[in-house]
């Protein structure tokens, strides 16, 4: 167990490191950040000037020597977009904001997507399948941004039951969190309706019903407990999904105050320290996601053993 | 089988209810009439915020700081217009200078000298008193190179100040300056000693209406009203500053009552708000001619593509009305400069085909460097402008780039041989002096692609003047050669700026685009 965790340890912490070898490529390569520093008739000169500043104006790989070093000690640079301030500091700040309402959503999609996908499996076919099959279709095909203005329109400005937008009162969290759960529970229960349909047409489950086990008992006690595995594969992939990538357009169109927020700012900002701190922030989020849900295997299903 | 069928039938028409339920619910919300929000239980359009003190702002981005003298940026400028003040500062009415922290206007002892005299009893809200000590060192901050404040352009060559006592304040120049009154209207007055702490840029403290509360990062600035504030005391006791990004999201907040006044609503989404507030801007979309070199060197070629160009349509469609064309000049009415004797070209494509038949253009392709996602409906505007000019046979081979590939091209000088012909730009004076101008219209301009001697004598002349009559007159001058005899730009519209509000808030936008809450309030 211990040499699992290790061993996935290191191999987060490989990603973690060609994730940052790509970003520093790409943002350097791609962008000219000191020109987020002048204004737009600034001379030749000053745009020397701050390239020196910025240490833009050494070879690339004495910049990603800096660069390394600077990572292992944990300093990102500082943020362009506001001097002074750390980088990894500005994203650190609006981490919890984002994990919460991820977590809030990931929560709610799978329980809303469990006894969907359990109700649909229990008679495939059938009408009651056919709907919430639809449902579920509707919900994952929908784009979290048209998603999240129309969650605003019905329940923000038609029956004023939650805020439009921001993250200061108790019912905020209520529209972002559908907005980024409704898409990710049609998937998962996509996913339960057909592992939850292989699982009763297993011979154990036949046993228990002629043991004269009732339905829901075999359901609860049995069936369910096998499609954990499955549930929790998919679900914690969505949750990576989610938090590298759906809460920057959910927290965006809600003004959610979170690390996807912060990742259209500094793009508009073209603040190259900022970018790399939430990519590599991000990143190493993704890994510790993989790693505990390794783990919770281990938990759920003894049978599987940590090679 | 008979009962499995029209069980069917029956569920099929359940889920039509039920969908047709779901869209009636969904459009409900389309009509003018707005409805209860989170919070308040009345509507917002009758005059459910009468009387309140205090008001939700929605702006389009955070701060980057909360410093006044450091960077350019609008949305620090939207809390800190309120927390700080200056010597001077520009009436809302008429655009006019008018005294606030000194008593008046500043007088000139020389050339390179002003003096100011400053009010007496006013202290900062951490208890320093602002003097011209106070001033002095605001002064020089800002001025500081090692500072490196991205303001300083603004202040053109301010040299110095000192306290000569404790209410008279000098300030020199490198050089004879006329406009510096107007360079003054920004220059934030600080407390020196809490200035010196780097939480300054996170807590800021200044002599105004409002004092700051806190700043939650990602999601509003808080700000009361200060009671010890030496002048009126605002109506709104407390305001929220938030920050939405998305327009469509600012629109949902006024609709459902939770903001009070959004900015930067895209024309086409104005109508959805409550109530409409527009002003004049500063933004001129304008296409930069090259004149020294190429195609384009007659001037007969020039006028042709402005009187190709149908403004009006522009500003009626494009902008959707909130635009009026502009007057062969990128001046309103409330700079210093404006030439009231000039008028926009009017549209005109047979008088273009004439003249350049006259010039004797035979198809030539002008380049046109042009950039998108950077300024409202820049890559449409684009499109509109090509088609004009292919309309009347003018070919145009278009380079159109995001803006940090874009002002990279934009920014080579006069001389270089990149220059394009055509370069799109949206010119913005916010000194409300047509000296500004000069970054376009002199050969030497930062931002110029164009050589007319006279006009560099005119500018030269304006710079050289300290009787602002004089001034004008230059300045009429050569904004009336750059648009009748040597045209610099293609001239299209003039933005105006496009607030949307509550029904009952009470509000004239001002001409800076300054959102200053003392002149808000909310009418019965």
């Amino acid at each position: 167990m211990k040499r699992f965790l290790i061993k996935r340890v290191l191999v987060g912490l490989i990603v973690i490191f060609l994730v940052s070898t790509a970003v520093f490529l790409v943002t350097r390569v791609v962008t000219d950040p000191e020109l987020a520093f002048l204004p737009i008739d600034a001379s030749p000169e000053q745009r020397i000037a701050v390239e020196q500043h910025l240490g833009l104006d050494q070879p690339l790989i004495a910049q990603y020597g800096d660069f390394l070093g600077d990572l292992l000690r944990l300093d990102l640079g500082d943020s362009y977009w506001q001097p002074g301030k750390p980088a990894l500091d500005i994203v650190m700040d609006r981490l919890p904001s984002t994990l919460w309402l991820n977590t809030v959503a990931i929560v709610a999609a799978v329980l809303i997507a469990v006894p969907l996908g359990t109700i649909a499996a229990l008679r495939p076919g059938s009408w009651l399948d056919r709907t919430t099959t639809t449902t579920s279709l509707l919900g994952l095909s929908a784009p979290q941004f048209w998603l999240g203005f129309i969650l605003i329109l019905i329940f923000g400005v038609n029956l004023g039951w939650f805020p439009t937008s921001g993250a200061d009162q108790r019912l905020s969290i209520v529209l972002p969190a559908a907005a980024l759960a409704l898409p990710t529970a049609g998937k998962i229960a996509q996913m339960m309706r057909s592992t939850m349909i292989d699982e009763l047409d297993r011979p154990y489950m036949l046993t228990a019903e002629s043991k004269g086990l009732r339905r829901l008992y075999r359901i609860h006690h049995h069936a369910l407990r096998n499609t954990l595995v499955p549930v929790l594969t998919q679900s914690s992939y969505e949750y990576a999904r989610m938090l590298a990538g759906y809460t920057v357009v959910v927290e965006t169109v809600f003004a959610w105050p979170g690390v996807g927020q912060l990742t259209v700012q500094a793009l508009e900002q073209q603040d190259l320290m900022l970018l790399q701190a939430i990519v590599i922030v991000v990143a190493t989020m993704v890994v510790v996601v993989n790693v505990v849900t390794d783990l919770l295997y281990e938990v759920i299903d003894p049978r599987i053993e940590a090679a | 089988m008979q009962s499995h069928q029209s069980g069917q039938r029956r569920r099929r028409r359940a889920l039509a209810i039920g969908l047709v339920a779901g869209l009636l619910l969904a459009a409900c919300g389309d009509d003018d009439e707005t409805s209860s929000g989170g919070q308040s239980t009345d509507n917002g359009s009758a005059g459910a915020n009468a009387g309140s003190t205090s008001i939700v702002i929605a702006i389009a981005d955070e701060p980057s700081t909360l410093d006044p003298q450091s960077t350019e940026d609008g949305n620090e400028r939207a809390v800190t217009d309120n927390i700080y003040e200056t010597l001077v500062k520009r009436d809302t009415a008429n655009n006019e200078i008018v005294p606030v922290l000194a008593e008046d206007l500043p007088t000139q002892v020389d050339d390179t000298t002003w003096e100011f005299k400053l009010r007496e009893g006013i202290t900062f809200t951490n208890g320093e008193p602002f003097d011209a000590e106070a001033a002095a060192y605001s002064i020089n901050r800002v001025m500081d190179p090692e500072y490196s404040s991205a303001q300083v352009d603004f202040y053109g060559g301010i040299t110095g100040a000192e306290a000569v006592d404790a209410t008279t304040l000098r300030v020199t120049t490198s050089e004879l300056d006329p406009v510096f009154p107007a360079r003054m209207v920004r220059l934030k007055m600080m407390p020196p000693e809490a200035t010196e702490d780097p939480s300054i840029t996170e807590n800021p403290v200044g002599t105004g209406p409002y004092k700051f509360v806190k700043w939650d990062r990602g999601q509003q600035v808080v700000l009361e009203a200060n009671e010890d504030y030496w002048g009126e005391a605002p109506a709104i006791e407390s305001a929220t500053i938030r920050f939405i990004g998305q327009a469509g999201t600012r629109l949902a907040g006024l609709q459902s009552n939770e903001i009070h006044l959004a900015t930067l609503l895209p024309p086409e989404q104005a109508e959805d708000a409550p109530q409409v507030l527009t002003r004049d801007g500063l933004e001129f979309p304008v296409y930069r001619l090259k004149n020294y070199d190429g195609t384009l060197v007659d001037p007969k070629i020039r006028q042709a593509l402005n009187y190709a160009v149908d403004k009006e349509a522009i500003a009626d469609q494009l902008f959707s009305g909130y635009a009026s064309v502009a007057q062969c000049q990128t001046l309103t009415e409330a700079h210093f400069g404006y030439n009231p004797d000039l008028e926009a070209y009017p549209y005109d494509p047979e008088r273009a085909e004439e003249l350049l038949d006259e010039a004797g253009y035979n198809g030539e392709t002008l380049k046109l460097l042009g950039a998108t996602g950077r300024w409202l409906k820049d890559a449409e505007m684009h499109e509109v402008v090509i088609g004009y000019l292919n309309a009347v046979g003018v070919k145009v081979e278009a380079d159109i780039r995001p803006f940090s590939s874009y002002i990279d091209e934009f920014t080579k000088t006069v001389g270089d041989p990149a220059q394009p012909d055509i370069g799109f730009v949206s010119a913005s004076n916010d000194l409300f002096d047509a000296s500004k101008i000069e970054s376009y219209y002199m050969s030497e301009g930062g931002l110029s692609s164009y050589v007319n001697e006279e006009v560099d004598a005119e500018l030269q002349a304006a710079r050289a003047a300290s009787d602002q009559d004089e001034r004008e007159e230059h300045f009429h001058e050569a904004t009336r050669i750059g648009c009748e005899d040597d045209p610099v730009f293609i001239f299209t519209v003039n933005l105006q700026d496009i607030y949307g509000a509550t029904a009952d808030l009470a509000w004239e936008p001002r001409v800076d685009g300054s959102l200053y809450i003392p002149e808000m309030s909310f009418e019965s």
